[in-house]
């Protein structure tokens, strides 16, 4: 975009196949919260509008108008949002998986799927909100019925909006509230001119939140180095014998919290399931076992884990001696 | 176009989705303008998921980290009552400290919740904004209006109070979703993450305790209730004046009082999992379960609540199972299991056309057999805290100081806190099952948790101090078992049934609230709840069919706390249809 951004509006469709907790997550968000936005009052953005159904005033057709007109081209530019698992809509003979509004002349639900198909094409920038609509998600396991795949499964890896941005994905299950704010700022800055594109991985996902694993924020990791491993649950050491997948897992939430900076998975006492990852829940499952790559290198970080923590033992009973305190000879008599 | 031309017409109106609720909700009403009166209305949802199909046949310990994700808003509760059918399957019961864990976190779920569905969602129906579009009588005499507890509150006037519930500028609105925020760390401290949590597992939780997490959550705790001291009597004076500035509204989404309640809060000194000992430790939950018809109380029993639940496909896309797989012929106790148990229920999807005549829904319609007069009651939740509280008043078990039932209300003590002092607060049982009583029993509620959770934290702290710190007992997966859990979603009951046939998941059903409450028109022709709740209410608002929002009927909808992670549809069915409007778009569209 040449010029700045004035204003834009934010289409959120929560018509996957979900659960709402994206937008849910979205009203925890602190750092800002939701309503500084809306509000106007975070210096250098554009005002916004976001049509979200769970928070909307507007009802039914009042609501739904704002869709039509997007996908008619009537309003420039807006943000599409889309939360929730794409169901493949040709798998069967008849019926539909998902729907969002009605058509008048067939009284049917228009699908999902035509949504994204006349939304996309108009959409300044798209963003694929949570597991599922990043990569399919829960929705996507094994046996399921629909065909859940992902957005960029369905409109393609290569797909750019109509201003050469490519669909940006928010895993998480749901995401981590903060992790959705610091996007949207990133995005709208950058349609005001004062902010580069966002930066994404292969899996197209932000590199600022997803390129660093949950074990190198975690706060066990300690115990991990020093060969720690509970074997129960509810104890501080390093927990990726119950099943913690935190190794490999790309993911913050270690470092930032879930919500206002409390909460989390290993942190909390919680193994990580890996659910911000394109192979979750399938390549996870089952969570409660231990992670078939985790087995050689807890076994390998024992004995040096052992003589580090025996030296560290030596040192810190050192150090919670006083020193021998020598008293100045000028005021000894 | 005059009234007058509407008299003897039925108007088709629709709202699809119906906003401000979780999960897109769709209605299709018929209205009759002359006698202000809806006159018919079917549910059908849009959305179809497979939970119980993909389930099969995956390890039975990681069924609650799945079903969590049936829900974006209360997927812990989902995760709670997964395990709560583990511990029964796997035959562990959890540490005392983990329950007091559990308990906490479910107590912050009902607080964070409640409120925002309250007064970010439903609110708004009762904002300045709406109740001047809609009713503006209504409006001029809530600018007259003192309010009764406006010394507590500090809004002079009812009108002041809906100004302040105008959406993302109203002073309430934007504290109450601040507040949600501090009430969903309190469930972070206790469960990980919100809304799918991390450290719930059979036999236990993973959170490390200390007493620092409990004081932690104490501090937030004080503040919510100070909040609590406030929000109480405001909705109080909001919804007492609705009955005094509209005589009738009493019968807005009126039923006949048939409520279902699971129970909640487990006390851990009673509670060991056990099926043959189920009604026992279910009448000791801090709410207890039951089922009240016509005002009376039926049942406590869990084993006969359990018993009685039938699933009935109704006008749904899906196959019948009446000659499925009879998973489990009889319960541990060795009473008879029907095969339209969810434990025998097998589902099998069946996509097609949307047809009222016909099929029209994902739903299907849990009902409860009544043994007594043979009919298959559909129960509804009154979104959570009606039938919680009508059922823990009348049983007048529990008492732990803070909250306790005396059969005929139930009573909360709350705290001195930084702005109030000790308040005391009782929840009567009403005269009607009706949307504005399922209003005010969401806000006392949230009071009720906040002095469950006193206890909890009192009970959590002796363990501590006394060094009881475990948190998991460990179990194996058994080849062969069944479970079942039962527990109340923040809107309403919710059971878990799993069977394990060689060490996985062989059956998996969960039934939340929103099958009970939005099911359509069930195999015997009896409509669900919400099409019942909405079917011959009145209608008040002062607009004609060309500007008609359907507040009334929104209200109604939005009292039962609609979370359907799918879409439902109201429909008004076969009466002839003469002409057909659709809102908003008046004179627009013409059939």
């Amino acid at each position: 975009m040449r010029d700045p951004m004035k204003e834009i509006d934010i289409l959120w469709l929560t018509a996957g196949l979900g659960c709402d907790g994206d937008t849910v997550a979205m009203t925890a968000a602190t750092h800002p919260p939701i309503e500084d936005v809306l509000s106007g009052i975070i210096p250098g953005l554009p005002k916004v509008r976001l049509h979200n159904p769970v928070l909307a005033r507007e009802n039914g057709d009042e609501f739904v108008a704002t869709f039509h007109r997007a996908a008619a081209g009537e309003l420039q530019p807006f943000l599409l949002v889309i939360e929730g698992s794409i169901p493949n809509e040709n798998n069967k003979s008849e019926g539909f998986w998902a729907g969002f509004g009605y058509d008048r002349a067939s009284g049917q639900p228009i699908k999902t799927t035509d949504w994204i198909d006349r939304l996309a094409p108009n959409a300044w920038a798209i963003l694929a909100v949570g597991t599922c609509a990043a990569y399919g998600g829960i929705h996507a396991m094994e046996g399921n019925p629909t065909g859940a795949m992902g957005l960029a499964d369905y409109l393609g890896w290569k797909w750019k909006s109509k201003a050469g941005i490519p669909i940006i994905n928010i895993p998480g299950c749901p995401i981590q509230p903060d992790n959705l704010m610091d996007v949207l700022l990133q995005l709208l800055r950058h349609g005001m001119g004062t902010a580069p594109a966002i930066s994404l991985d292969a899996m197209l996902r932000p590199t600022s939140i997803f390129s660093q694993t949950v074990h190198e924020n975690c706060d066990r990791g300690g115990y991990y180095e020093q060969g720690e491993f509970g074997e129960t649950y509810g104890v501080s050491a390093c927990i990726v014998k119950l099943g913690c997948w935190g190794p490999v897992v790309q993911c913050n939430v270690g470092k930032r919290g879930w919500i206002n900076g409390v909460g989390g998975c290993p942190s909390v006492g919680g193994i990580c399931i890996g659910c911000t990852m394109p192979g979750f829940p399938d390549k996870f499952m089952p969570f409660m076992d231990q992670p078939p790559g985790s087995m050689l290198s807890s076994q390998a970080i024992q004995s040096y884990g052992h003589a580090i923590r025996a030296l560290r033992a030596f040192t810190q009973a050192t150090m919670n001696r006083e020193p021998p305190r020598k008293v100045s000879q000028s005021f000894t008599r | 176009m005059g009234e007058t031309e509407f008299s003897n017409q039925l108007v088709e109106m629709s709202w699809d989705p119906v906003t401000r609720v979780i999960g897109s909700l769709g209605i299709h009403t018929k209205i009759d303008f002359a006698s202000r009166k809806v006159v018919e209305c079917h549910n059908t949802s849009s959305i179809f998921r497979g939970y119980s199909v993909f389930m099969r046949g995956k390890d039975p310990r990681d069924s609650h980290q799945i079903t969590s994700r049936i829900c974006g808003i209360c997927g812990d509760n989902h995760a709670t009552c997964g395990v709560y059918a583990q511990n029964m399957a796997f035959g562990v019961t959890m540490p005392r400290l983990a329950e007091w864990i559990v308990n906490l976190g479910e107590a912050a779920e009902y607080m964070f919740d409640h409120n925002l569905f309250q007064d970010n969602l439903v609110g708004v129906d009762f904002c300045e904004q709406l109740v001047r579009e809609t009713n503006p009588s209504v409006w001029a005499k809530a600018e007259k209006t003192e309010a009764p507890h406006a010394a507590v509150h500090g809004h002079p006037t009812i009108a002041d109070i809906m100004r302040a519930l105008n959406p993302f500028s109203g002073a309430f609105y934007l504290e109450a979703l601040r507040m949600s925020r501090l009430t969903r760390e309190m469930f972070c401290l206790m469960e990980g993450r919100h809304a799918h949590p991390s450290t719930l597992y059979p036999g236990g939780v993973g959170t490390v305790p200390s007493a620092q997490l409990f004081n932690d959550y104490l501090a937030r705790l004080l503040s919510y209730i100070d909040f609590l001291k406030r929000s109480v009597p405001l909705h109080d004076d909001l919804f007492d004046f609705f009955y005094d500035a509209l005589p009738g509204y009493e019968e807005v989404g009126r039923r006949r009082v048939m409520l279902g309640c699971w129970g909640s809060f487990q006390n851990p000194d009673i509670c060991d999992y056990r099926y043959e000992t189920m009604n026992e430790w279910g009448r000791e939950m801090f709410v207890t379960p039951g089922i009240v018809i016509d005002g009376k109380l039926i049942t406590n029993d869990l084993v006969d609540i359990n018993l009685g639940i039938r699933i009935l496909l109704g006008s749904s896309f899906y196959e019948d199972w009446e000659t499925g797989d009879k998973f489990v012929s009889h319960d541990p106790l060795g009473n008879v299991v029907d095969q339209r148990h969810p434990w025998n229920q097998t589902t099998i999807p069946k996509p097609q056309k949307r047809d009222f005549a016909n099929n029209y829904t994902w739903v299907m319609a849990p009902r409860w057999l009544d043994k007594s007069s043979g009919a298959h009651l559909a129960l509804d939740s009154g979104g959570g805290p009606l039938a919680r509280f009508w059922v823990t008043a009348l049983s007048g078990k529990v008492d732990l100081g803070y909250v306790k039932a005396t059969g005929h209300s139930v009573k909360i003590n709350l705290p001195k806190t930084a702005n109030h002092g000790e308040t005391e607060c009782e929840w009567r049982i009403p005269k009607w099952s009706n949307t504005l009583e399922r209003n005010r029993a969401r806000t006392y509620f949230q009071a009720y948790a906040a002095g469950v959770a006193l206890y909890c934290i009192e009970q959590a702290l002796k363990d501590v101090h006394a060094g009881r710190t475990q948190v998991w007992n460990q179990s194996k997966v058994p080849q062969e078992a069944i479970g079942c859990g039962f527990h109340e979603a923040v809107r309403g009951m919710l059971s878990h049934h799993l069977v394990i046939r060689q060490g996985r998941i062989a059956n998996y059903h969960p039934y939340p609230p929103t099958p009970w409450n939005a099911s359509g028109r069930d195999s015997l022709g009896t409509p669900g709840p919400y099409e019942d709740a909405v079917t011959n209410s009145p209608i008040f608002e002062e607009n004609g069919p060309e500007n008609f929002k359907g507040i009334d009927i929104m209200r109604t909808v939005r009292s039962f706390d609609p979370c359907l992670p799918c879409g439902v549809h109201m429909y008004l069915g076969d009466g002839k249809v003469l002409k057909q409007r659709h809102s908003m778009m008046f004179g627009l569209q013409e059939s």
